[in-house]
This record gives C-alpha cells, sequence and structure tokens, in this order.
C-alpha cells in the first residue's frame, strides 16, 4: 500500500517524458515549458498561502528577482548561465528569508498589505530602470533594469548550455523541455518532503490552531520565515530559468494580468493541497493559451472563475479528487469549507 | 532657494496626504468593523474618476451633476459587493485569505470591464476652477485648494456620521463587538454593507480629486492602493481617524520631499525601506491605540 502513493504520479511522469517522442509538437512543448514553469511557481505559492494562512501578494515578485538577477549576472558580468541559475536562487532565498523576517513579525493581516505593496514598489522601480547598466551598455543608453522594454531586449540573456546543446526556446525546444521537466519534477518532490516534514505538520498546526500550537512549544516566527524562504527559493528558481530560456524578461511578468493567473492557479487547484496547483497549472494555462487574443475579456474570464470557486467550491479541484474518491468508496464525507 | 522648495513640498504634501487619508480611512474602516482588508478599494479609486469622466465627456453633464450623481453609485458599488458576494463568505467565517482573495477578483474584474469599455489610452479630467493663487514663489492651482478643502469636508462629515447619528453609533458597535450587537437587535448584515458603501464613496471621491492631477488609466488605482497599504502598515491597522490621517501626512511628506531631491523612480525603494524601518521599531503599527 505504501508504494501506491507514487503509482500515479510515476504514469504522469513517464506520460510526461514520452510526449516529446511521440509528439514534438513546438506549440504543445511550449505550452507545456510554460505549465511546469507556472506550475512550479503555483506549487511553491501555495507552500505559503495553502500550507501557513500566509498571503505573499508580493510572490511575483520574487519570481522576477530571481529572473533579473540571473539576467543581470549573465548579462552585464558575464556570469556563466549555470552559475547565475544558482546565485540568483541563493539571492533570492536570502531576500525571502529577511523579508519575512521583519515582516512576519507585524501579523497576517500587515503581511499581505506589505507584501502587495513590495510587489508594486518592485514593479516601479524596474519600470523605471534602476539607473544606468554597468559597462559598455550604459554607456549606449540602456538602462539596470532595461525599463519598459525589458531586458534582454537589445542583447538577448545568453542561455545555458550542455556541451553544444543550447537549452532554450527557440527553434529546438526539446532540450528545454526536459530541463523545465526535471526542474519541475525535483521541486515537487522537495516541496512534497518538506511539507511531509515535522516542518509541514508545525506549519500547518499553526494555521489551524495558533494558540495551542505556540503552547505546544512551536515558534511561529522560525516555522513561518522557513516556509516563506524556501517558497521564495523555488520562485527565484523558476524565474531564473525562465530568463535564461526567454533571453528576454519585461515587467509585464509580474503585472496584473499574470498575477491573477497565478492566483487562479493556486485556488482553483486547492489551497494547501501541493498537487492541486499542478494539476491546476495544466488546466488554466493551457485555458489562456487558447484565450490568448481575447487580452481583457480573459482576464476576466480568469477572475470570475476563480470567484466562483472561491463562492461555490473553494477546496477546488484537490477537494472535488477528495470528494470523488469518497463516493467512490460509499463513504459519505462531508462539504468542507476552508476556514483560513 | 530653500524656502521655495519648503514652499512646493509642503503643497504636495497636504495634497497627497488628503488623498491618501481618504484611501486609509475607507481601508481601515472596514477593517475595524468587518476585519478584513477590501482589494478592490483601489479599483474603486479608478471607478471614481471614470465614472466622472463618462458623464462629463460622453453626457455632457454639468460638472457639479457628475459629481452628485457619483456619490449615490459610489455608494451602491461598495453596498452591492459586501451584500451580494462578500457577505456569503463572511457568513461562513472564511478566513482573511479567501476574502482577500474575493475582493482582489472582483477588483479585477471591474478594472478590466473599464478597460474593455473606456480602452487603455490617457485620459485627464477638467478641473472644476481653473487658475491658481501664489504664495511668494510658489503657486497653488484652486484645484489642490479644492482638494484640501473637500477631503477634510468628507472626513468631518464621516466623523459627524459615525459619532452623533443611530447607523454610525451601530456601526461602532459592531466594530467592538459583534455578537453583543446582534443580541441589541441591530441588523449587522445591513451594518457591514453601509460601511463597505461610504468606504467606496470615500474612494472614489478620491479618485475625481486625483483624476484631475494625474492621468487615468484603468491602473491608476492600484498605485493609490499600494501607497495606501504603506500607510496601514506603517500607522497600524486599527489606529483610528487621527492615527491614520496622521501617517498619511507623514507618508505624504517623506515622499515628496524625497521626489523633490531624487530621481523618480529610486523613491518608491526608499518609501518601502522606511516602512521595514518603521515596522522594525514597532512592529504593530506606530500609532495603535492600546
Amino acid at each position: 500500500m505504501k508504494n501506491l502513493q507514487y503509482f500515479f504520479p510515476l504514469i504522469i511522469l513517464g506520460i510526461l517524458l514520452s510526449i516529446p517522442l511521440i509528439a514534438p509538437n513546438p506549440f504543445i512543448l511550449q505550452l507545456l515549458i510554460s505549465i511546469f514553469i507556472f506550475g512550479q511557481v503555483s506549487e511553491s505559492w501555495d507552500l505559503g498561502m495553502g500550507y501557513l494562512g500566509l498571503f505573499n501578494f508580493g510572490h511575483l515578485a520574487f519570481f522576477a528577482i530571481g529572473a533579473y538577477t540571473s539576467g543581470i549576472l549573465a548579462l552585464y558580468f558575464g556570469v556563466s548561465p549555470w552559475l547565475a541559475l544558482i546565485l540568483s536562487s541563493l539571492l533570492t532565498f536570502i531576500i525571502g528569508l529577511l523579508f519575512s523576517l521583519v515582516t512576519i513579525r507585524a501579523g497576517s493581516f500587515a503581511f499581505s498589505l506589505i507584501s502587495f505593496a513590495f510587489q508594486s514598489m518592485f514593479l516601479h522601480w524596474v519600470r523605471g530602470g534602476g539607473g544606468p547598466a554597468p559597462g559598455k551598455m550604459g554607456e549606449g543608453g540602456a538602462t539596470f533594469t532595461g525599463g519598459t522594454l525589458g531586458l534582454g531586449a537589445i542583447i538577448p540573456i545568453p542561455h545555458m548550455q550542455i556541451g553544444s546543446i543550447a537549452i532554450t526556446t527557440g527553434i529546438n525546444k526539446i532540450p528545454a523541455y526536459y530541463f523545465t521537466l526535471i526542474l519541475f519534477v525535483i521541486s515537487t518532490y522537495t516541496m512534497y518532503k518538506l511539507v511531509n516534514s515535522r516542518f509541514g505538520l508545525a506549519a500547518v498546526a499553526l494555521r489551524d490552531s495558533r494558540t495551542y500550537a505556540i503552547s505546544r512549544g512551536i515558534n511561529p516566527l522560525t516555522y513561518n520565515v522557513i516556509f516563506i524562504s524556501f517558497s521564495t527559493f523555488f520562485a527565484g528558481l523558476a524565474g531564473s530559468t525562465y530568463a535564461h530560456l526567454m533571453g528576454v524578461i519585461s515587467p509585464e511578468i509580474i503585472g496584473w494580468s499574470n498575477l491573477v493567473l497565478m492566483c487562479c492557479i493556486v485556488e482553483f487547484g486547492g489551497l494547501g493541497t501541493l498537487f492541486g496547483p499542478a494539476a491546476a497549472s495544466f488546466l488554466i494555462t493551457s485555458l489562456t493559451y487558447f484565450l490568448a487574443g481575447l487580452s481583457a475579456y480573459k482576464n476576466i474570464i480568469i477572475a470570475l472563475m476563480m470567484l466562483f470557486t472561491l463562492l461555490l467550491w473553494p477546496t477546488g479541484l484537490a477537494g472535488a479528487a477528495s470528494w470523488f474518491k469518497s463516493w467512490f468508496l460509499k463513504k459519505r464525507e462531508r462539504f468542507k469549507w476552508i476556514r483560513f | 532657494m530653500l524656502v521655495d522648495d519648503f514652499a512646493g513640498i509642503l503643497i504636495s504634501t497636504l495634497v497627497s496626504g488628503s488623498i491618501y487619508s481618504l484611501m486609509v480611512i475607507g481601508l481601515t474602516m472596514i477593517f475595524e468593523t468587518i476585519q478584513y482588508f477590501n482589494f478592490a478599494h483601489g479599483t474603486f479609486f479608478t471607478f471614481g474618476a471614470y465614472f466622472i469622466w463618462y458623464l462629463i465627456n460622453i453626457s455632457n453633464l454639468n460638472y457639479l451633476v457628475a459629481i452628485l450623481l457619483l456619490l449615490p453609485t459610489s455608494f451602491i458599488l461598495g453596498f452591492i459587493m459586501q451584500r451580494f458576494i462578500v457577505q456569503s463568505l463572511v457568513e461562513r467565517e472564511a478566513g482573511h485569505i479567501i476574502l482577500i482573495l474575493a475582493t482582489f477578483c472582483i477588483g479585477v474584474v471591474i478594472e478590466n470591464v473599464i478597460l474593455i469599455v473606456f480602452g487603455g489610452r490617457l485620459k485627464r479630467l477638467p478641473y472644476l476652477f481653473e487658475g491658481y493663487i501664489t504664495f511668494g514663489e510658489a503657486t497653488m492651482s484652486y484645484h489642490k485648494l479644492l482638494i484640501l478643502i473637500t477631503s477634510t469636508l468628507l472626513l468631518v462629515i464621516f466623523t459627524f456620521i459615525l459619532y452623533k447619528t443611530k447607523r454610525g453609533v451601530a456601526m461602532r458597535a459592531v466594530a467592538q463587538d459583534r455578537e453583543a450587537s446582534y443580541l441589541v437587535g441591530i441588523n449587522v448584515k445591513g451594518i457591514y454593507a453601509i460601511t463597505v458603501g461610504l468606504s467606496s464613496i470615500l474612494a472614489c471621491m478620491g479618485g475625481w480629486l486625483m483624476g484631475c492631477l494625474l492621468f487615468i488609466t484603468p491602473t491608476f488605482g492600484g498605485d493609490m492602493l499600494s501607497k495606501g497599504f504603506i500607510v496601514c502598515t506603517l500607522g497600524g491597522r486599527q489606529s483610528g481617524m487621527k492615527g491614520s490621517v496622521f501617517t498619511s501626512y507623514l507618508v505624504a511628506f517623506i515622499e515628496t520631499t524625497l521626489m523633490r531631491y531624487m530621481p523618480m523612480y529610486n523613491v518608491p525603494p526608499i518609501l518601502f525601506l522606511i516602512v521595514i524601518i518603521g515596522l522594525l521599531i514597532k512592529p504593530e503599527g506606530l500609532f495603535v491605540r492600546t
């Protein structure tokens, strides 16, 4: 019975591994690459939102910090893309650690407010350019973050390379596909282990009954900071991957429409389930690809979808799955509302 | 030179501080009564500006009539949002994440409807009164004076409503103890909806006042909302009317002073750092009532 918990994930992983061999269609591969990146970001967001009950509105800002640090290191300082990947996710981890250390003490309400402010202030700074770029590019008028034009718009951010194979979303998408898939699987597995360790149990205990958990000796600050900084680490890793794959990043990646999309993925998948957001990433990212021509209507559709999920079925996809399971096993399970 | 700088900084501080205080009083009013933060507040701000723009330019109404029409419309907007959408979540004792997500969704929907109806092009509202007064070297347009007067007047009216009318007393009672106010026969649902309606009036009026100074875009409310949140965290969530207004002017003063001597795009990060320092000194907020 113990091996059964890995049965379905392994089947899905097998299917995903064989997709480039069956259907090497660039459209499908591109879609799946963005599904993996968005899935990683939304899972890491769920780590804070679902397991801690702390709404980190600035999660996409951490995604962007990872992306921009990686891009800046590789473009202006000539750091190898692989090293930039590691350095930028470590930097995001440290920033997330400091950010959460300071802000969590103010309480969960203030945390959501200050992270919202963080997100919009960061967006402002990135749009403004943040001063001239170092070296020759700065003399040519380029700004540090690239401004509204985006970083890498003039000279693209270098791609990661294994030997002579470039990992990019250019013509040959297959290396990029496998790279993002491996990262997605590794980070999902790490988060799954983290959530099921004693850290995860302590976090859930803090979320559900704060006073009781504290009286049993769980330090809220430590566990909250650990979870938030790990979630920012995975966001930074995803952001850095994104930057090196696409070769160009614009401030739009933390704009409203992406924010709504990510929120919808997390909420539609089910808060605090980890696999729910991963599954919802498949559904909703594909949906947005088909709605791509409708720009403003797309946001309305996604926001309404999220609102109706909140009002009618707040446990999302994961809740639906467990309901079907209990129905299948003929065990009546009462419908649950989320209380955090 | 320094004196002229000071006069200019003072005028902009007063103007943006009044707008922030309109925003923050609305936010904290909802928080004290219903215990959530309205993330759609910025969109109400945008809605106010676009509503006035539509009535003046498309319906060709008189400016004053348009402003008078804005008051009931904004009240109804907030009332409907609370009564028909958020109320069902509040009754279910949903936590703050669910409420934040729900209000955020409503905000996004309204914002994108505005984008579809009006398009993304920059728009500007005309002034209600043209002309300006001069103090030495510094000039102040009548509109800026109007902002000061209107926001003060609105806050005075709101204090009057809160402390002198029956509904206002009921609102304060619900804020203090929800269960007890059920027992003495207060219609808590209605009070909740009225609270959100009133705060929505403040946001929409702020949107109109600011729309004359800045260009209107469908997202300009979000920016104001983040400033409002900064004031909320710095001053404390339950700092009351005085604390909120004082912190608004403080943040506005810091912001305009930095703006005067620094590149504009470096101001937001420094403002954010100041809030972080404030949080380090006093995590619960600078002006929290004990």
